[in-house]
């Protein structure tokens, strides 16, 4: 195959991934040929909601529970064989992560006062692990040097990894995104995905209401990954089939009387 | 208007049709076409061969989304189009680099031994899309799909440049091996 066809044949994957690619990109478009004159019309208008192609829904996906990776993933939590030398590895990394969480101080509640550039941190899946600090981009300037947060951290093994969001930012908006969730009877989960800089968010369905509501708190689509349990049955809106196996049901022996 | 409407004014064949589409999609398509072809000239044909398109293939199409529809069909005619000029020995935009990190892993063979259905291979490739994390899969498509520069990739997602081209490598490589152990002869 020709590198020529393969670009071609990856111009037919699924909407879904171009979407949500879209979602990402800048709306600094410049206006063409005969649509110059329209356009010029509309330059008042935040251009990011003109490019999208629904400006007042988030996008989400819809829960697969039986994929063979969910399979593989809960039988890792599972499998009893997991060598105590990873376990080990962890606990020495974690001593890293607690040295640079004490150098930020607490707030009145007794809560870590994380700084602005600070945008999480987790152990990579190397061995030995290794602490991994999200800096903000934006907040750069004023962050400190790398080598002043090893320093920190009491440790030179740190890897460091550009973030949007700063954790509390994201703390932030976890808060508002379950209160208003849970006041449209739709929350069942926030996370923060500190490797992914964002939430994970679960909802019940996938109701223009709630996607109204994450639309407007996270705009760029980059801070919330949503997922819905059920499909709405509505074409339009659910992106993915749904294909979920429901689990097995165990038939629990009756009470002896 | 929202895409629906949009759509209906092509099905009631109004003329209104095309400049609502793109005063909603117009920079969108721009953009891609930009991205493949070097000349502002040649994508903003492409852009009006797009709209022509649209024309001619709704009805008896009823894109569900509209920018997914437009979308395609504009990278089709734009790289149509490189691949023109190519053969013309005319240059080409961020295009000629992306073809030539897919070089990597994509032989250049192109005997009747290596044919593949292709449906399958979209199949497989969507199915290998589905396991990334959404990051990296956006990433891989902005620059696939897209056919977005590196350094505005890095831009977007608040990483280095270096970090954005390790990771598309680390996914070309992965991607190749799911390929491959699926039976296909890259």
């Amino acid at each position: 195959m020709k590198k020529e066809d393969f670009f071609e044949t990856f111009g037919d994957i699924d909407p879904r991934h171009v979407q949500s690619a879209h979602a990402r990109r800048p709306a600094r478009w410049k206006a063409w040929g005969a649509a110059a004159a329209c356009f010029a019309l509309l330059a008042a208008y935040p251009l990011y909601r003109v490019m999208r192609p629904n400006p007042s829904l988030h996008s989400y996906r819809i829960a697969d529970y039986a994929t063979e990776k969910n399979r593989q993933e809960i039988g890792q939590w599972n499998d009893p064989s997991t060598p105590t030398e990873t376990v080990q590895d962890q606990v020495a990394a974690e001593t890293p992560y607690n040295n640079l969480m004490a150098t930020f101080g607490t707030n009145e509640d007794g809560s870590i006062r994380y700084p602005d550039w600070f945008g999480g941190a987790y152990l990579a899946e190397t061995s030995p692990a290794q602490l991994t600090v999200l800096v903000v981009e934006t907040n750069r300037s004023h962050a400190p040097s790398q080598a002043e947060i090893q320093k920190m951290a009491d440790s030179a093994d740190i890897s460091f990894v550009a973030a949007t969001y700063a954790y509390t930012e994201l703390e932030a908006l976890q808060e508002k995104v379950v209160a208003k969730m849970q006041q449209l009877g739709v929350f069942v989960s926030c996370h923060m995905n500190v490797i992914e800089n964002c939430l994970d968010l679960t909802i019940i369905t996938a109701s223009e209401e709630a996607l109204a509501v994450l639309a407007e708190l996270d705009p760029a689509e980059t801070a919330i990954n949503v997922t819905a349990m059920e499909a709405t049955g509505n074409a339009d809106y659910d992106l993915l089939p749904i294909t979920t196996e429901l689990p097995a049901v165990i038939d629990l022996p009756e009470k002896k009387q | 208007m929202n895409d629906n409407e949009i759509v209906q004014l092509f099905w009631d064949r109004n003329q209104q049709a095309i400049a609502a589409a793109s005063q909603k999609y117009g920079g969108y398509c721009a953009s891609i076409a930009k991205n493949i072809l070097k000349n502002q000239q040649d994508a903003e044909e492409c852009v009006n061969d797009a709209y022509l398109n649209a024309w001619n293939a709704i009805p008896p199409h009823r894109p569900a989304v509209l920018s997914a529809f437009l979308g395609k069909l504009t990278r089709n005619l734009a790289f149509n189009t490189y691949r023109r000029q190519c053969a013309e020995k005319r240059g080409g935009g961020e295009i000629a680099l992306v073809l030539e990190e897919l070089s990597d892993f994509i032989s250049a063979d192109d005997s009747v031994e290596q044919a593949m259905n292709r449906k399958t291979l979209v199949k497989e490739i969507n199915a290998f899309l589905d396991k990334l994390p959404r990051a990296k899969r956006d990433i891989f498509v902005c620059r696939y799909y897209y056919a977005d520069s590196v350094a505005a990739i890095a831009r977007r997602f608040g990483l280095t440049q270096n970090n954005v081209s390790v990771t598309l490598n680390r996914i070309r490589s992965q991607l190749k091996k799911h390929l491959t152990e699926r039976g296909f002869t890259l």
